[in-house]
This record gives C-alpha cells, sequence and structure tokens, in this order.
C-alpha cells in the first residue's frame, strides 16, 4: 500500500468507534434493503416448495350437490388434462369448546390420509386417522380443545358428531383455516377443519358413495378447462385455481408485503447513512485539507488525492456491506418466520439469489462513495494555500447564552450554537432518524384504530349462514330462535363468492345481497352513492379491478353472469366486496331466498349467549359474533406488534450510532478545548457535564422534530402499505408522540457516551504538541 | 544560467475593503546552486514570496521563471507536475501527516518520484539519518519533540532531490549546534546535487553559510549592507 492510502487507513483506525457507528448506520439501511428483497424471494421460495412438496391441488372444484364418487373418479381417471386427483365429501358444522364458545366446523371425508397423492397433509401431532369414528384436525385450535387425543362434538345438520382426534395435521388447503375469509385476512382460531373417513361424512347426509368435492393436479400439459367441463355435467358450483386459491393469496401478500415496505424503509435509512457519511466525511477532510495542501505541495495531482479518501470510503463500503449481509440475513429469517408464524408456521427454504445482496451493496456503496467524494473534491478543487491555510478550529459562531448558569453550563449552552450550520443538520438528521423510530408506534397506533374503527362500524352483532337457501321472508327473530325484544333487527342477507371481471382484469371477491344493506354497516362512501340498485365494491376491489362509478362489472359464479353497473365505492380495510340488492342477484339465487342473517341485538353484551342459541337452530351452519372478529384481529395485530417493535428497536440503535458519530465530530475539533480543561485542572466529570449539557439540548430539539416526523414517514410507510395489502389514514396519536419524543431523548442523551469517552481519552500532552505544533 | 528569474512580481491580499500590498515589484535573480537567505520584519511578505516560487499561490503582476520556465501562468496541473519535480518545500509549521511515521512522511514526497520500493526506502532512510533520526524513523510526529519534527520536514524536501528547496525557518526550532550540522548537510548537498536554496529565516548566524542575504522590506528585495 503506498503512504498517502496507508495514511488514510490509519486515520480511520484511529476513529474505529465512529468507522463502525457509520458503517453499521449503512450496514443497517443495506439490511432493510436486503431483508426487503431477499425476505420476498424467501417468502416466495418457501411457500413455492412448501405447495409443490405436499401436492397442493391446481384446481379445486366444488359441485352443487352430492355427486356419485365413483362417477366423478372416472372422468378423472380418464380424462388427459388430470394427474393426480381425489374426490371429498365437505359438509358444514358447529363446534362448541369446553368454555362454550361455539367455531364453525368443516368437516371433509375423504380416503386414506397416509397414502394421499393430492393435498398431502403433514403430521404435528399424533398420527393419521385409520378408522371409523377417528379423524384429524388442521392444527391452529389446539387453544379450544381440538388436540390429538381429544374426542370432540361436531353438531351437524342437529345431530351431534363424536369425532376422536388422532392427530392434528397441516393441510395445504387451509394454510388458513379462517372461517371469515370474506375480511380478507386470515384470523386464526376460528375455523374447525376436521378429516375423517369418507364413509363417515356419507353417513352423515345418508348419502351412499357421494362427494360434493373434487381437487386435482393437472398433467404437464394439461388444460384446467377441459377438465372442468368434463366435470361440467356433474353441476359445479364454484372453481378455484390454485392461484386464486386464499392459501396461496395470503403467502403472496405476504412476501409482496415484504417487498414493498422493507425496501422503502430502508432508503430511508440510507438517506440518513448518506448524511451522516457526509457530515463526518466532510469534517473530517475538512480537518484534513491541511494535509491534503501538503500532498498537493509535494505535487499530488487531484485525482490521487481524492482516490485515496474514497479508499476510506470503501473500506465503510466493506464494513457496512458486512453488516449488511448478516443483519440482512438475519432481518429476513425473522421476518419470514414472523410473516409466516402470523399464518402458519412451514420450513423456510432459503433460496441462492445473490441479486438482493448486490443491489443492497451497490446502493451503499454509492452512497458512502458519493458522500466522501463531494467534500474531497471541494476541498481539492481550491487552491493549494488555501488548503494550506485552513485552520482546523475554524470560526465559532459566539454567543451570550446562559448568562446565569455555572461557567461549564455556559460553556455546554454556548457550545451548542457555535456552528448553527452543523447544529441544523444535526438535529435535522438526528431527528429523521428518531422519526423513523417513532414510525412505527404510529403505524401500530394508526393501524389499530383504523382496523377497530372498520370493525365498530359494522351495526351487527351476531351473522349467521345458513346450510341451505331460506325464504327471507320467514326469517325473522323468533326463526332464528331469538326473544323479538331482545334483537333491534334481523336483515336476511345472499352471500356468495364470485370472480368479478371489469374488462380483462379480474379478482375473487365476495358478493353481499341485502335489500336493507345500508342498515347493517356505517358505509364510508369514496366515490359514487350508496346504491344498492348497482354495485356498491369496497375500495380495495375497486382498485384492485380499476372500477369506479358508472362501470360495468361482471360477476360470475360458475357459468352464470350477472352484470351490474359501479354505483359507488365504500372504504373497506382489505375486503374484496360487492355490496348490492338481493333482486339483482337473481340469476345467481332465487330473489325470495337468502342464505344468512345480519342480527342486531338490544344488548351487544349478550351477544355470546344468543349466539348459542342461533346455533341451535338445524339450517344455521355458523353464527360470527362482531366481537370474535375483533378478539382475532387484536391477537393477529398483537403478533404484528412485536415485529413493529423489532423494527423500533433497530431505528432506535441507529439513532445511536447517527447522534452518537454527528456530535462526536463537534468533539473532536474540540481536542484542544478539552486538553486545555484538562490543564486548567478540570475533573473529566467536568468535561461531560460540558457535553451533556450540549446533547440535552439537541437531544431536546431533535425529539420535537422526531415527531412530526415520524407523522410524515409512517404516512410514506402506509401508502407503500396501501399497494399491496390496504390503505389506512396514519393518525399521530398522543401516545406515540409522547414516546417518541421520551425515547428520541433518552437515545439521544445515550449517545452522549461517544464523544465523553472520546474526551476522557484524549492524551493531553499529545494533543497540545500535535495541534499546536504542526 | 539563472534558476530563479524573478521580476516586477506584485502580490497583494484583499480582506474586504481593505486591500494589503505584500510585494511590491520584487526582483530576484539567483545563480545555480546558490544558497540564499531571505530576512525581513514579521509579516514582510516572506512566506508569501515562497509560495508563489512554490507556485501554490499566484501573484497579480510579474513573471518567475525557474530553470529556465515561465510559472506564472501554467494551469493547475502543470504546477503540479512543477512541484512534483523540481520544488522541495520546509514549511514554517513542519506539516507532517499525523497518521504517518517519519519514515513514511518523507516516502510519501518520493513516491511520485521513485517507483522501486526498495529504492524508495533507501532514500528515505539515508536523508533521515542525515538530519540524525536514525532511532526515530518509526516513530510518529506527535511521538517527536518540535525539532524533530522540523528535521523530518527537512529530510522529506531534501530526499526528493529537486532543483529548487524554499524553506521557511527551517532551523527555527533547532539549537544552534543542531543547525550549523544540518545547514552544513545542506551546504554539501548544495554543490553535490546542485540544488538553489532559499531560505527564510531570522536566525543571522545562518549568514556564514549563505551566499547571499536579502532583505524583504517594502514589499521588494533589499541587499544587506554587512
Ligand atoms: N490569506 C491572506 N489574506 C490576507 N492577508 C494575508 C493573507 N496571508 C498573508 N496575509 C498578509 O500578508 C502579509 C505577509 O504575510 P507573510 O505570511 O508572507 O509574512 P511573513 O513575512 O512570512 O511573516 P512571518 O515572519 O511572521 O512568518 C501579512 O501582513 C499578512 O497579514
Ligand atoms: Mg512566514
Amino acid at each position: 500500500m503506498n503512504n498517502i492510502n496507508k495514511s488514510v487507513v490509519r486515520k480511520l483506525l484511529r476513529m474505529k468507534w465512529r468507522t463502525l457507528a457509520i458503517a453499521l448506520v449503512v450496514g443497517l439501511a443495506m439490511a432493510m434493503i436486503v431483508s426487503g428483497l431477499y425476505g420476498g424471494a424467501v417468502m416466495d421460495e418457501s411457500v413455492q416448495v412448501f405447495f409443490e412438496e405436499s401436492a397442493m391441488p391446481d384446481v379445486f372444484v366444488d359441485f352443487n350437490v352430492p355427486v356419485n364418487r365413483s362417477e366423478v373418479n372416472e372422468v378423472l381417471a380418464t380424462s388427459g388434462d388430470v394427474d393426480d386427483f381425489d374426490s371429498r365429501l365437505k359438509v358444514g358444522g358447529t363446534y362448541v369448546s369446553p368454555n362454550n364458545e361455539s367455531f364453525q366446523a368443516i368437516l371433509i371425508g375423504m380416503g386414506d390420509p397416509d397414502g394421499a397423492t393430492i393435498n398431502k397433509f403433514e403430521l404435528v401431532k399424533g398420527e393419521f386417522f385409520d378408522g371409523t369414528g377417528e379423524g384429524n384436525a388442521v392444527s391452529s385450535m389446539e387453544s379450544k380443545g381440538i388436540r390429538a387425543g381429544e374426542i370432540v362434538d361436531v353438531r351437524v345438520l342437529g345431530n351431534l358428531v363424536s369425532v376422536e382426534i388422532m392427530g392434528t395435521i397441516r393441510s395445504p388447503e387451509y394454510v388458513f383455516p379462517t372461517a371469515y375469509s370474506d375480511l380478507a385476512l386470515p384470523t386464526q382460531g376460528s375455523l374447525v377443519v376436521l378429516y375423517l373417513p369418507l364413509e363417515d361424512v356419507q353417513a352423515l347426509i345418508n348419502g351412499t358413495d357421494a362427494v360434493n368435492d373434487a381437487i386435482f393436479l393437472l398433467e404437464e400439459d394439461g388444460s384446467a378447462e377441459d377438465a372442468i367441463d368434463q366435470l361440467e355435467p356433474f353441476g359445479i358450483s364454484s372453481v378455484i385455481y390454485q392461484e386464486d386459491h386464499p392459501s396461496v393469496v395470503f403467502m403472496r401478500l405476504g412476501s409482496a408485503k415484504i417487498k414493498n415496505m422493507m425496501p422503502v424503509i430502508g432508503f430511508v435509512f440510507l438517506f440518513i447513512g448518506f448524511i451522516t457519511v457526509f457530515m463526518t466525511m466532510a469534517r473530517l477532510v475538512q480537518t484534513d485539507s491541511r494535509y491534503i495542501g501538503v500532498l498537493m505541495s509535494l505535487g499530488f495531482n487531484r485525482g490521487e488525492i481524492v482516490r485515496s479518501y474514497l479508499m476510506l470510503g470503501l473500506v465503510i463500503t466493506a464494513i457496512g456491506s458486512i453488516l449488511g449481509i448478516i443483519f440482512g440475513l438475519l432481518f429476513t429469517y425473522s421476518i419470514v418466520v414472523a410473516g409466516l408464524s402470523l399464518y402458519m408456521s412451514i420450513t423456510i427454504t432459503f433460496p441462492l439469489d445473490l441479486m438482493p445482496f448486490i443491489v443492497g451493496i451497490l446502493f451503499v456503496a454509492g452512497a458512502v462513495l458519493l458522500s466522501v467524494a463531494i467534500p474531497v473534491s471541494y476541498i481539492t478543487r481550491s487552491s493549494v494555500r488555501e488548503a494550506l491555510e485552513y485552520k482546523p478550529r475554524g470560526t465559532v459562531t459566539t454567543s451570550r447564552l446562559g448568562g446565569k448558569a455555572s461557567r461549564l453550563t455556559r460553556m455546554g449552552l454556548r457550545n451548542t450554537t457555535r456552528n448553527p450550520a452543523r447544529l441544523a443538520i444535526t438535529v435535522i438528521v438526528v431527528g429523521i432518524t428518531i422519526g423513523t423510530a417513532g414510525m412505527w408506534l404510529v403505524m401500530m397506533d394508526s393501524a389499530w384504530g383504523y382496523m377497530s374503527d372498520q370493525i365498530d362500524a359494522n351495526t351487527w352483532d351476531l351473522r349467521s349462514a345458513f346450510n341451505v337457501p331460506v325464504e327471507a321472508d320467514s326469517v325473522d327473530a323468533g326463526f332464528l330462535n331469538l326473544d323479538p325484544d331482545d334483537t333491534s333487527y334481523v336483515i336476511p342477507y345472499t352471500a356468495m363468492s364470485a370472480i368479478v371481471e371489469k374488462g380483462s382484469t379480474q379478482s375473487g371477491a365476495y358478493v353481499y345481497g341485502s335489500n336493507e344493506m345500508e342498515r347493517t354497516k356505517n358505509f364510508d362512501v369514496r366515490e359514487g352513492k350508496l346504491d344498492f340498485s348497482g354495485a356498491v365494491l369496497s375500495s380495495k376491489l375497486a382498485d384492485d379491478l380499476g372500477a369506479g362509478p358508472g362501470d360495468d362489472i361482471d360477476i360470475v359464479v360458475g357459468s352464470t353472469v350477472v352484470t351490474l353497473e359501479v354505483t359507488g365505492v365504500v372504504q373497506e380495510a382489505i375486503a374484496l366486496i360487492v355490496y348490492t340488492n338481493r333482486d339483482v342477484l337473481a340469476p345467481l339465487f332465487t330473489p325470495e331466498d337468502c342464505n344468512g342473517a345480519y342480527i342486531q341485538l338490544v344488548d351487544p353484551a349478550t351477544s355470546s349467549e344468543q349466539a348459542v342459541r342461533v346455533r341451535e337452530v338445524e339450517v344455521v351452519a355458523g353464527v360470527l359474533e362482531i366481537r370474535e372478529v375483533k378478539a382475532s384481529f387484536e391477537v393477529m395485530l398483537e403478533l404484528a406488534q412485536g415485529f413493529f417493535l423489532m423494527f423500533f428497536m433497530i431505528s432506535a440503535v441507529i439513532t445511536l450510532a447517527v447522534a452518537g458519530s454527528a456530535v462526536i465530530i463537534s468533539a473532536m475539533e474540540r481536542d484542544v478545548e478539552f486538553a486545555t480543561l484538562d490543564t486548567l485542572g478540570f475533573s473529566k466529570w467536568h468535561v461531560a457535564k460540558v457535553i451533556t449539557v450540549e446533547m440535552t439540548i439537541l437531544a431536546l430539539v431533535s425529539s420535537l422534530i422526531g415527531i412530526p416526523m415520524s407523522f410524515i414517514l409512517a404516512q410514506m410507510l402506509a401508502e407503500s402499505f396501501a399497494q399491496v395489502l390496504f390503505e389506512f389514514p396514519v393518525i399521530l396519536a398522543t401516545g406515540a408522540m409522547i414516546t417518541t419524543f421520551f425515547l428520541g431523548v433518552v437515545f439521544v442523551l445515550l449517545s452522549s457516551i461517544m464523544p465523553i469517552r472520546y474526551s476522557w481519552k484524549l492524551d493531553t500532552e499529545q494533543t497540545i504538541r500535535e495541534r499546536t505544533a504542526g | 544560467m539563472a534558476i530563479v528569474d524573478i521580476s516586477g512580481l506584485h502580490k497583494s491580499y484583499t480582506t474586504g475593503s481593505e486591500v494589503t500590498n505584500v510585494l511590491t515589484g520584487l526582483d530576484l535573480r539567483t545563480r545555480e546552486d546558490e544558497m540564499i537567505m531571505i530576512m525581513g520584519p514579521s509579516g514582510s511578505g516572506k512566506t508569501t514570496l515562497l509560495n508563489l516560487l512554490g507556485g501554490i499561490d499566484k501573484g497579480q503582476k510579474g513573471s518567475i521563471s525557474v530553470d529556465g520556465r515561465e510559472i506564472t501562468g501554467l494551469d493547475a496541473k502543470a504546477l503540479n507536475e512543477y512541484r512534483r519535480h523540481q520544488v522541495g518545500f520546509i514549511f514554517q509549521f513542519y506539516n507532517l501527516l499525523p497518521t504517518l511515521t517519519a519514515r513514511e512522511n518523507v516516502e510519501l514526497g518520493l513516491e511520485m518520484l521513485i517507483k522501486d520500493k526498495g529504492e524508495l526506502r533507501e532514500r528515505a532512510e539515508k536523508y533521515l539519518r542525515m538530519v540524525g533520526l536514525d532511532d526515530k524513523m518509526e516513530n510518529f510526529p506527535q511521538e517527536l519533540s518540535a525539532g524533530q519534527q522540523q528535521r523530518v520536514a527537512i529530510a522529506r524536501a531534501l530526499a526528493k532531490e529537486p532543483t529548487l528547496i524554499l524553506a521557511d525557518e527551517p532551523t527555527g526550532n533547532l539549537d544552534e549546534e543542531r543547525a550549523a550540522k544540518i545547514m552544513v548537510m545542506m551546504k554539501r548537498l548544495q554543490h553535490e546535487l546542485k540544488i538553489t536554496f532559499i531560505i527564510v529565516s531570522h536566525n543571522s548566524y545562518l549568514k556564514e553559510y549563505m551566499d547571499r542575504t536579502l532583505t524583504l522590506r517594502h514589499g521588494v528585495l533589499e541587499t544587506m549592507d554587512a
């Protein structure tokens, strides 16, 4: 190594803590970018591998009514398009837990689970069922009494069925066992899924050799359409392709979320890193300007000098990149684990994908080198004499702050303002950093508040679904086994899942038809009006389809199509829903009938007891309590909270590093002052006091700036969030504000350890010799 | 042939509305390998003159030619070349790089001239020995006394073996005995390597080593009358 580079590298080693702090900031920024890009890839890959290994069906077909199994199998076996297949019988029921909560249950009758070649199970606990009266439960309801070794009772069509749970399993078609798929978020712990011997389920409906569901994998060049056509004669009620299946959609949503959100955060940190490196380098180069002058007087040219300082940047980039890779992998792992555990743990597969790391390193290198090159080129542009004449201690803006305070406090106060421009940059950068920490709290608060509001907008307390179509006029409190005095309203509705198309764009959605729709919810109209003679779309669906008032949409169920004009769009957090009148759904469903009812109770506190009564009605398949929906959202948000807190902590550490490396710059140029204080007989605690006074002011001001920053950044994050999941208004709540401010102050004050440590370690003799002689 | 040929050199500084005329039509001609001392009161413009000669500052009027080459009109790149090959600076404040050892500081000045590592090191050590720093070569500037730092700075300039050495108070921190030794050495190099020295100093005892002594006063050089 030549001497000029050697000189620069040694300089770096001298300020190893500062170098490390800077490298940490850029490293963490890179880690965010990496974990965003790579986390998405890991999630995609894990999901891919999981679905492949478990032979997730390519197509799920439901039949209108139970049909003959042998005939279905015959068609599937002879079809040239179909590879592996199975046909099963599904019935709905209700499970009442030991503490008397009731849950929707799905019983699926099938052949031998051990030898399955499609929709393969993975045993979580226990063993596979092997005879009548036995069954396997999808893991996730253990806390509600659905455990291996238990005997559970499920009410199906008015009868009580006892099933011995031989083991709990993971099933690809129920990765997210949720009863409320129309809520578009997997709310765990709400659905009981049981797999039983086919004959046991057939016995429940008195259907010999009956099935109502077919699943299959396609041949290499098989056509799904052709295969479905062949099944058409059996009467198909719904078809779900693998890519539209909730398991797949939610998984993809998870990875898309990570891919979108993480880089946004990464770039914010990269920006902070850029400014931190820039400030440090600008200061370093300024201090070095005399030496740069010497180099120029020795005949070194500009390029060589700039290059030697770029080396410094390269070292920072290298350390930053190593930290970035380590933290990137760590973040990726925890994000994916958190992401998947939000749903269901599957094995995590790390694909060999270097792109995210290369992109991360390039960004870091670019930011660091630029922030080094700018100040160095600036100095080398000035004349040699100017460079040589530069006095490192520069001019100081003096003030007479703190008139009555002690001498040391006064000194600290005045030090704060001795370089107003740098003070401004420092408080802004530290403020932004505090903002990135506060952002998570704001996000958390806003998401929580908004979700609660969304759920509270519903006016019903119970929503019941029926097994069979029921004449709408007959649905009232009495029909539902309720006392009319206990109910405020009973509103029948018709619900179905459908494909909604606008032109060539399509989306899966839930269609709700009711003649009193506007009473069931306090709709928040975004566009158009609440006119249910047409289609009122949830905002998420409208955005996905690119549809607005005046557009025509097609609602496709099986082979039937209903075309409706969009009349309005309502704010709806996440769900893909079409709200309309029962009548306009006529071609899809007999208009006189309904398949569910919304119930508003006089006393919402009694919803659990009333739900039990409704479940006793024979045609009732399930009852959803709004209370339960709220509870499962809270469970999910609590999980998300852990995730947010992790990022809050990371941001806090970055705050420490940024604030520390910002203030140590000003401490370093005061080396002679510190040395002088020492020669005057001041103790190191006196010096610490001077620094602390200054840091306190910095902490207070930048934490104040941090509050609006957290709000602005949360809005940015929320925007990228909206593109993948849902949009919610960002609210700056007092709690988040105070916490952000308080933690900002604490973390900045903690970072004063860096300058204090510097002042304590300073060698008075050497400082005075080096700085006053040369 | 005149190595340094300055004629009608003007230099003034403007600070705000105030103009300081430092050099006002200064002339200077040196013979080859001449050793000249420039004296003069503080603030008279001695450092300024050296800076102009070394091409690290520009005057307003007049010409400076070194070794037959006019340097006042040169661009930054050419000035760089000029400094690299022809000039050795000994600064009033030594301007050593604090992160490099004594030896490395000397090598630094040679790096552009000598590519061979061994040779580079040999040359650096040779000159450090000449200034009496045999046992301090691997010390950092902050581990050296002011006089030792000054000697490193001298070695750095001499090691280049340039045409012209511009020295600003090179012996300011040295005792008479040490200064004398260094002057003897410089004197030898002056003749062996045909180096022209322009030395700024207040120390009149250096006069005996000089070929000529001039005084800078009122912006021009005056010959010292003994
Ligand atoms: N950058 C500058 N701007 C304004 N005035 C300057 C600048 N540099 C030098 N001067 C002025 O030019 C004059 C000559 O300065 P110079 O440094 O050449 O003096 P000197 O003879 O070397 O003095 P000393 O013996 O104290 O080193 C002084 O009056 C000084 O104040
Ligand atoms: Mg001077």
